[in-house]
């Protein structure tokens, strides 16, 4: 039972009042009669001590029990609802980042045997939920009874190279389970730093696997930073690396620069224990599209750090084709962007096999595919059809929130003409003037487009400088282009995006080897298995890419455990009282009729 | 108290009241009260067998002649009736509303009165723990004012000792007569040996039985610590339902007793509260034939 005013229970005082009253009052009032004679033998009945006579006042008791009553009604109590007590319920956070990788036994495989252990002591009704903590956190398994179910789930997680983020962990797992009867159980190796400690709940327990002794198994060298530069002249690249010794020794390490599979340059550089070292170099330009700084003969505990990758973008060029009748503005702009290969033509008799579509008041044949940006135009079995061509006078608003418009003043821009008709429902519009929409995007497995209901021949845009911004951003939407020569990669568990041919077969081979297939519908693909640290290949029938996924975490790739141990919990897992029923309306009535019966008692004796 | 007692308003009722008397009366007309006493009178009451020692002066030789057997005349006598009025001034006679003694006063005023007008000897005490005071019976009518006087002078003061009072009254009187006795008998030590005692000295006895309207029906209620008027003594009840209904039994019961024991010892006995007005009690004692003998 909960009270909303507990002061209310205040009242209570009244109880010894009463029993004072009844205690202390002036016991019997004096009355003089002309004569005993007739009340001597009635006395003898009927008199009796008042105080031994407390437990069976019926005034008293009735009186007591309306104080107390009323008391609580005052104090406004409510009974706890005990909803139907469902299963307890535990998520396992399980930190899958590269530093649970390290030890002889990897401490990954510590933390499932820790989960099993787990999920076989629990009762049979408990649920549990699988989540992985480390980079971009996710659901391996929902809740579930199932045990074996639970038990294959585990041994689905392998582990990643990149570094754990148990802030979104947390923030996953408050999002799906509910946090006053859902149990938080961390299984983790503790090598996370307390600036990257995010603030725990209460319902959360640790359960530290691995590496506890802080000693060899913890040492770990590692490669903590690789930036490339392309010199402004092109004559070099400049390469920024970073090394550190997370040991409790000194240790030298040798570390390789090279391109392409070939030595550029090596050093040995001597590291204090626990140091952390910056070094440049200047890598000679070639070709070379492969960039690499690693260890040479290094063991330690984690592999994974002992290399990073820089792949040099552009490649593959991004294929545009541009269906126009004449359009100086839009051939220049697109001209003028790096690895862009363009193509123009003045119609569209057949799609050709480009990344983006570019369609300047053209028709366009059915079943297109693709990226297509529609300027002034309409698809046969697209999102927009245009009925009529009206002249405009209102301005252009646009949408803040869309990466479209961006850094482009539409309210400025002047529209003579406008294409209307009806555009799709699942069409977003971006930009309108009044009712009309003036720019749109759609998406479907079949279509990326961007759409104009307004040809560049009737507006200012072109002479403003909104319009390469405008442009440039629908073309990074549609087809992002990288500059040429580039050199970068990607964290692990981040997407990476690549320029496909749509509808063509593509394989991406993991470091380790595996081939992933996919055939992507439109020309970008957003490929997400990037757990490994290393190169992954990129093919296809019509071209061949490669990019990089590099750990580069100085903080991840420090084994010794750091993490305190918590022990939160929820206090009922089972079922927490989520609401109470006000009772103090019985209780008022309760005591009103206890003042009624005390009344009635009181007249009936008296 | 007499200014009180005896206003205008009162002898009023007084005159009507003698009038109502004489219409209610039977028996013979003013001047004169007949006694059951037997004697030599000139009026003739009844015939009776002669028995050796009678006088034979009043032997009827005619019936003697006709029936040959020897009766004797039998003659009422005629003597002036002494009423003796005997009110009970004791404190528990200040009790009620209004308190007893006034009433008892006023009844008494009231039959003296009438008494009186009967050319009757008519005297009265007062009693308590004993006689306190009297006036002495006296025949003649300019007594009425004395006797107002007197009953306008009661105060009410001490215990009853109704028994003790009542014997040493029988005994000390030399003319017994009616006694009226006014009185809430309200005495421990009881009532019938002094009644008894008035009987055995051939005193007429009517007794009435003043009571106040808030011993009938006592409006008390929760623990009480009752004071004994008279005495001072204190009890302690809790006055609930069942007290009440308790006392009412006991008052049934003594008022049953003063009614059998008045009953079997031929005493003209009346129970009136304060609330009753006096004359309606005198017309229901005339209508009794109290004072036709």
């Amino acid at each position: 039972m909960t009270f909303q005013n507990p002061l209310g229970l205040l009242l209570l005082l009244t109880v010894p009042a009463i029993i004072a009253f009844h205690l202390f009052r002036s016991e019997r009032r004096r009355v003089e009669v002309s004569s005993l004679y007739l009340w001597r033998q009635v006395a003898d009945r009927h008199s009796r001590r008042v105080r031994p006579r407390l437990l069976s006042n019926v005034n008293l008791l009735l009186q007591l029990a309306a104080a107390i009553l009323a008391s609580l009604a005052a104090a406004q109590p409510h009974l706890p609802v005990r909803q139907a007590p469902s299963p307890p319920a535990v998520i396992l956070l399980i930190d899958d980042s590269a530093s649970m990788r390290a030890g002889d036994v990897p401490r990954l495989e510590v933390a499932r045997n820790r989960a099993r252990e787990i999920i076989g002591r629990a009762s049979g009704g408990t649920r549990f939920m699988l989540l992985t903590a480390g980079p971009r956190p996710r659901i391996v398994q929902t809740f579930t009874t199932d045990r074996t179910l639970l038990y294959e789930r585990l041994w689905e997680i392998s582990g990643t190279d990149g570094a754990a983020d148990l802030e979104q962990a947390l923030a996953l797992a408050g999002a799906v389970g509910d946090r006053a009867q859902t149990n938080l159980v961390l299984i983790t190796d503790g090598a996370i730093s307390a600036s990257r400690r995010p603030e725990f709940p209460t319902n959360l327990r640790t359960e530290l696997v691995g590496g506890q002794d802080g000693g060899s198994s913890a040492a770990n060298r590692a490669v903590t930073a690789f930036e490339l530069r392309v010199r402004p002249d092109g004559s070099a690249v400049e390469a920024l690396v970073g090394v550190a010794n997370h040991a409790s020794d000194p240790a030298e390490v040798r570390l390789r620069l090279s391109a392409d599979g070939i030595t550029v340059s090596e050093h040995r550089i001597g590291l204090d224990a626990g140091e952390e070292r910056l070094l440049t170099a200047v890598i000679p330009r070639t070709r070379a599209l492969v960039y690499a700084a690693e260890f040479v003969d290094n063991e330690d505990a984690l592999p994974a750090d002992d290399r990073a990758y820089a792949v040099a973008a552009g490649e593959r060029p991004v294929r545009v084709h541009l269906a126009t009748p004449g359009n100086h503005f839009l051939e220049s702009l697109l001209s003028v962007y790096p690895n862009v290969e363009l193509t123009v033509t003045d119609r569209v008799r057949q799609p050709l096999s480009s990344d983006l579509l570019i369609l300047d008041r053209v028709a366009a044949p059915s079943g297109l595919r693709g990226s297509v940006l529609a300027l002034g135009t309409s698809l046969p079995d697209g999102p927009f059809a245009a009925q009529q061509l009206i002249p405009v006078d209102r301005p252009a608003s646009g949408r803040v929130d869309s990466p479209l418009t961006g850094g482009v003043r539409l309210g400025e821009v002047r529209i003579t003409r406008i294409l209307i008709g009806d555009l799709h429902p699942r069409a977003t519009v971006v930009a309108a003037s009044g009712e009309h929409p003036l720019l749109y995007t759609y998406e479907d497995d079949r279509l990326s487009l961007v759409g104009t209901t307004f040809a560049l021949s009737d507006t200012d845009l072109t002479m403003r400088t909104g319009f390469p911004v405008l442009m440039h951003n629908i073309i990074e939407r549609l087809a992002p282009v990288a500059p040429a020569g580039e050199l970068g990669y990607a964290r692990p568990g981040s997407i990476v995006t690549l320029s496909v041919a749509p509808g063509e077969e593509l394989v991406i081979v993991t470091p380790d080897g595996t081939r992933l297939g996919y055939t992507p519908r439109t020309s970008r693909f957003e490929f997400s298995q990037t757990w490994q640290a290393g190169l992954y290949e990129v093919r296809s029938a019509s071209s061949r890419a490669r990019f990089a996924v590099n750990l580069l975490d100085s903080d991840e790739s420090n084994l010794v455990p750091r993490l305190e141990a918590v022990r939160g919990e929820v206090e009922s897992p089972a079922g927490a009282a989520t609401a109470g029923r006000p009772v103090w309306r019985w209780l008022a009535i309760a005591t009103l009729v206890l003042l009624a019966a005390d009344w009635l008692v009181w007249v009936r004796r008296y | 108290m007499s200014a009180q007692l005896f206003d205008e308003e009162f002898l009023r009722k007084l005159e009507h009241l003698s009038l109502m008397a004489r219409r209610i009366r039977p028996g013979p007309s003013r001047g004169e009260n007949l006694t059951i006493s037997r004697g030599a009178s000139l009026e003739f009451a009844d015939y009776r067998l002669y028995q050796p020692g009678d006088d034979f002066r009043y032997l009827d030789w005619n019936l003697y002649r006709r029936l040959n057997r020897l009766f004797l005349k039998v003659f009422t006598a005629e003597e002036n009736l002494t009423v003796h009025i005997l009110i009970d001034t004791s404190r528990s006679m200040a009790f009620g509303s209004p308190a007893k003694l006034w009433y008892a006063a006023r009844l008494a005023a009231a039959l003296g009165y009438l008494a009186v007008n009967n050319l009757d000897r008519v005297g009265v005490s007062a009693f308590a723990q004993g006689i306190e005071h009297s006036l002495p019976p006296v025949r003649r009518t300019s007594h009425a004012s004395t006797l107002f006087d007197y009953l306008g002078s009661l105060e009410p003061g001490g215990r009853t000792d109704f028994n003790g009072t009542l014997r040493d009254y029988a005994m000390r009187t030399a003319r017994p007569g009616m006694a009226i006795l006014l009185t809430d008998l309200f005495d421990p030590a009881g009532y019938e040996e002094g009644l008894r005692a008035l009987l055995y000295r051939r005193f007429d006895v009517m007794l009435i039985h003043v009571m106040a309207e808030q011993e009938i029906t006592p409006r008390l209620h929760g623990p009480c610590r009752l004071v004994d008027g008279e005495t001072g003594e204190e009890t302690e009840l809790d006055l609930v339902a069942a007290a009440a209904s308790d006392y009412q039994q006991e008052l049934d019961r003594f008022f049953e007793e003063v009614e059998d024991f008045c009953l079997g010892n031929a005493i003209e006995y009346l129970r009136t509260t304060t609330q009753i007005p006096f004359e309606d009690v005198v017309l229901d004692y005339l209508r009794r034939g109290v004072f036709v003998h």
